[in-house]
């Protein structure tokens, strides 16, 4: 399987040094939903923007659907729909009239499908978008990042701002449209659960870095909680493979690992508790776990 | 590429529309009163720089959009490419400020010069800059000015126009800003659309040293290629044998400025110059051996170094505008378009009168020299070809010719009176005293015909020059425009100005009657003239104060050529009748009325007098005299050129 997208040691410094992405090595498996998670400020929006060109990168090596930014710019965002993090656009065109604006663009655009959204979104042609709410506003976005039927949509943490019902009309209508269209999807959120309803393939961003690229359910299998109970007191140093986080409440100890396997319950068994119970993380449980530990990395 | 024209288009469109409506009702006013009176609204004011105002207005608002928060990532994540989106921006702005720039010139204007279409498209270029850098409409409008600044300072040859008057140079200097805000505008738009913030302030920091350089490249590129000019026809003066300053040599060129006073006396020393080493010591170029051709590639390289056989081929050139000219049907007074032409033409015929200037003192100076060498057919000759020159020369309205004219006419008629003067009534057969005559009536009838209708273009050309181009002044005169529109139209106007309109209506109409019959109220209108619009300064007699304002005073010259050159052309009429009565009776008459009618059919009168030239005998010899533009006897005043204006024959053989 190709990737639809591919970067190796992509860097970003601001001018005054501030390293938004760092040494990020990234493939996304086409055919993929992958979203890319990560805090507020954590590079998401920077190495979206390198991936689209509208970002000049300091170092490192990028291809979207085999397409240098740099190099080739309007055949990339012909291929690529694409919704920004709180994209304006011209207030005082109406949806037909963007619609218009946007299509003499892409000569793959199609009217047809274009209608269907129209439908599915259920927006109104002839108002203006600077009268349309935030909902709205956000699905016009997304049709006009949806109807040249691209290879790639890479939505920029489309939903932030939206309140919880919009926001998962939001990524029904995603889903939607991308059962329809069988493209690969990237998109970047903080918000994990919406995420972990729609995503395949998981990666997390901190500071920068690429903590994690995986499938979700991998992912989840990596990273598991193991809540062990002695009969005294809890040891003082438990010395384990993966251990992320480690935290004592009387005779019980919970501990998160990660690239869980067998042979972790075995190295647990070693310090002689009663009982080993080994739990499954969602999502968010993963991304809090993986994040806090490079966050205590870095203090 | 059309869905982007069409964004643009919606964009701007309120503006334009509101602009351009603007100046259409201004322009409609303009045409209102043009029907009423003949007159457009002040073309170099105000309303000329609207379009200018305008065109910032709408640069300042053409990229401010594209880079707020959102908008970029909607904009340049679409498939189109970044060079496109700034064409397309900077095409629709150009097109609406080339628009607005016609419909400021139209319907009528005097002279919509490629500076003035420039000027707007410039104003638009820097304020389109201004809003790339700024990114805010308002900032960017503040900012214009000082971007503007900044920019006519570093292109470096206006400030050398500011200085020196080199106004030929204002077009390059408004092209080279129009290129460079352009050419910024795209490599800023360009880096803000990659994010390339932090390489604009080292564009900036690169592009405007290297602004400045080629602007004083170029600058001296041109000051070379004119000092090469100058020093090759100074080199061509100096082989000659004639001290010419390099002064002098500039002069006919400069004529921005007005210089007339000092061009004026300036000149005179050049008479003065030319007849004090004619006379003495003449320099071997002007001996008899040299044949006429000769004489003209001496005159040519004494013209303009290199340019000598341009200087050869002038009089033909001069000639054939002339011919074209009387051929042409009058100006019209209301299209002042083919006054643009008049314009065009007087303008380049401007460097050859300065060229004619120093043929005809060549031609003085041979003249002179030939009458003292006793040559005196050849003598007349010269100087008939002087006069011719300066027909041909002058015979198209020109600008500025007033003080030439006045200067050079004095200076070609002057190898006349040498002649007279010097010559006994002997020294020439009655046929070449035949020949003068005829030659004179010759030049008259060509008044009647030919340069009585170039002067009709001379006035039509002031009238053409009041009515339609630079003075509005004239709505108030006329008394058709109510008080309040006028002053809405032009706020600046001054009560001296409406005077001086009204004095120079009533001289239009004076113009045509002799001179001597309208004196009185010429010499009214030229007290009223003096008293109010220049106050504080001494009231001269206008007719001779070449330090006033030429424009104003142009009408008042013209008329007083025009009499002075019937005076010279009379007086010398009557002055050869003489030689011929002296040479059949042995003595000159005791009046004038005794060469009529066997001599010469009848006598003229001294037009600035419409009486008898003052004429009596002196000794063996006469004095004949016009009593000049004063009417007075000026005999016993100073040989100061300004005081003394008979024209006098004064022969003692």
């Amino acid at each position: 399987m190709g990737h639809a997208i591919e970067t190796l040691n992509l860097t970003k410094v601001y001018r005054r040094g501030k390293e938004a992405v760092n040494d990020l090595s990234l493939e996304v498996p086409e055919g993929s939903v992958y979203v890319l998670l990560g805090r507020n400020g954590a590079g998401k929006t920077s190495t979206i923007m390198m991936l689209m060109g509208l970002l000049q990168k300091t170092s490192g090596y990028i291809r979207v659907l085999g397409l240098d930014p740099d190099k080739a710019p309007v055949e990339l965002k012909r291929r690529v729909g694409f919704v920004a993090d709180n994209q304006r656009m011209y207030g005082w065109m109406t949806v037909d009239e963007i619609i218009g604006f946007c299509r003499s663009f892409y000569p793959t655009w199609d009217d047809t499908f274009t209608g269907e959204l129209l439908r599915l979104f259920e927006l109104p042609r002839k108002v203006r978008l600077r009268d349309m709410s935030r909902g709205m506003y956000g699905k016009v976005a997304l049709l006009l990042g949806l109807a040249h039927r691209p290879e790639l949509l890479i939505l920029d943490d489309p939903t932030s701002g939206l309140d919880p019902v919009v926001r998962r009309e939001f990524m029904h209508g995603v889903i939607e449209a991308v059962q329809r269209q069988h493209c690969t999807v990237f998109f970047s959120t903080h918000i994990v659960d919406e995420a972990e309803q729609v995503a395949d393939w998981v990666g997390i961003i901190d500071d920068g870095r690429l903590v994690l690229s995986q499938p979700v359910e991998q992912a989840k299998e990596a990273v598991k909680r193991i809540q062990v109970v002695f009969d005294d007191a809890v040891p003082e140093k438990v010395v384990l493979p993966g251990l992320l986080e480690s935290r004592a409440a009387g005779r019980e100890l919970m501990l998160t690992v990660r690239d869980f396997t067998p042979e972790t319950v075995k190295a647990v068994s070693r310090y002689n508790p009663l009982s080993v119970e080994v739990l499954d993380q969602c999502l968010e449980d993963v991304f809090v776990a993986l994040v806090k530990k490079t966050v205590g990395e870095t203090l | 590429m059309m869905a982007l024209i069409w964004k643009e288009w919606r964009e701007q469109r309120v503006m334009v529309a509101v602009s351009f409506a603007l100046l259409l009702v201004i322009r409609a006013i303009q045409s209102m009163l043009f029907s009423y009176t003949g007159n457009n609204l002040e073309s170099g004011s105000w309303i000329t720089l609207l379009p200018s105002v305008l065109a910032v207005i709408i640069g300042a608002n053409v990229c401010t959009d594209e880079f707020t928060e959102g908008m970029k990532e909607f904009i340049f994540s679409r498939a189109v490419s970044v060079r496109r989106l700034f064409w397309a921006k900077y095409t629709v702005g150009l097109v609406a400020t080339i628009v607005l720039s016609i419909a400021g010139l139209l319907p009528a204007s005097s002279n919509p010069g490629i500076a003035r279409l420039l000027l707007p498209v410039m104003a638009y270029s820097v304020a389109m800059l201004a809003s790339i850098l700024t990114r805010q409409t308002l900032l960017a409008i503040i900012c214009v000015p000082a971007i503007a600044t900044v920019l006519l300072l570093l292109t470096f040859p206006f400030i050398a126009q500011l200085a020196y008057g080199y106004y030929d140079y204002f077009p390059h200097s408004i092209v080279l800003i129009i290129i460079i805000c352009t050419s910024l505008s795209y490599i800023i738009w360009q880096h803000r659309a990659y994010s390339r913030d932090n390489k604009v302030l080292a564009t900036l920091a690169i592009a405007l040293p290297v602004i400045f350089l080629l602007s004083v490249i170029g600058h001296t590129f041109f000051v070379v290629l004119e000092g090469m000019e100058l020093n090759a026809a100074l080199a061509g003066a100096r082989k000659a044998g004639l001290r010419i300053s390099a002064e002098e040599l500039i002069m006919p060129f400069e004529t921005g400025r007005d210089k007339t006073e000092d061009y004026y006396r300036q000149a005179s020393r050049v008479v003065s110059e030319i007849e004090r080493k004619a006379l003495p010591s003449l320099p071997p170029y002007l001996s008899e051996s040299l044949t006429p051709q000769q004489m003209e590639t001496v005159a040519g390289l004494l013209l303009k170094g290199k340019e000598s056989a341009r200087a050869l081929t002038f009089i033909e050139e001069a000639t054939s505008i002339t011919d074209q000219y009387i051929d042409s049907k009058e100006l019209p007074l209301k299209k002042s378009c083919e006054m643009d032409d008049c314009y065009r033409q007087s303008y380049k015929l401007y460097g050859n009168a300065g060229r004619a200037r120093r043929l005809e003192r060549f031609m003085l100076g041979r003249s002179v020299y030939l009458t003292r060498q006793g040559k005196y057919a050849e003598a007349l000759q010269t100087a008939r070809m002087g006069l011719s020159l300066r027909n041909a020369v002058n015979s198209p309205p020109m600008i500025f010719t007033d003080f030439v004219e006045m200067a050079c006419t004095a200076i070609t008629m002057r190898a006349f009176q040498h002649l007279i003067d010097e010559v006994p009534a002997e020294g020439l057969p009655v046929s070449s005293y035949r020949e003068i005559i005829d030659g004179a009536a010759g030049v008259k009838r060509e008044a009647g015909e030919g340069l009585q209708r170039t002067f009709a273009g001379e006035i039509a050309y002031v009238k053409a020059n009041f009515y339609s181009g630079t003075s509005m002044d004239l709505i108030l005169a006329t008394d058709r425009m109510p008080w309040y529109v006028a002053y809405l139209c032009k706020p600046s106007l001054r009560r001296e100005d409406v005077l001086k309109v009204k004095s120079v209506i009533r001289l239009i109409d004076l113009v045509d009657q002799p001179y001597h019959s309208v004196d009185a109220d010429l010499k009214a209108l030229q007290r009223r003239m003096c008293g109010n619009a220049y106050e504080g300064r001494r009231a001269v007699p206008v007719l001779k104060d070449y330090s006033t304002n030429q424009d104003r005073d142009y009408l008042l010259n013209f008329m007083e050529l025009n009499a002075a050159r019937a005076a010279w052309l009379d007086g010398l009429t009557i002055a050869a009748a003489l030689k011929i009565y002296r040479i059949g009776k042995g003595r000159y008459p005791d009046r004038l009325n005794e060469l009529a009618p066997n001599i010469i059919p009848e006598i003229p009168l001294d037009p600035f007098t419409g009486k008898d030239f003052i004429y009596h005998r002196e000794g063996r010899g006469f004095i004949l005299c016009s009593l000049g533009a004063n009417g007075l006897d000026d005999s016993n005043l100073s040989e100061r050129f300004n005081a003394r204006d008979d024209i006098v024959w004064r022969s003692s053989r």
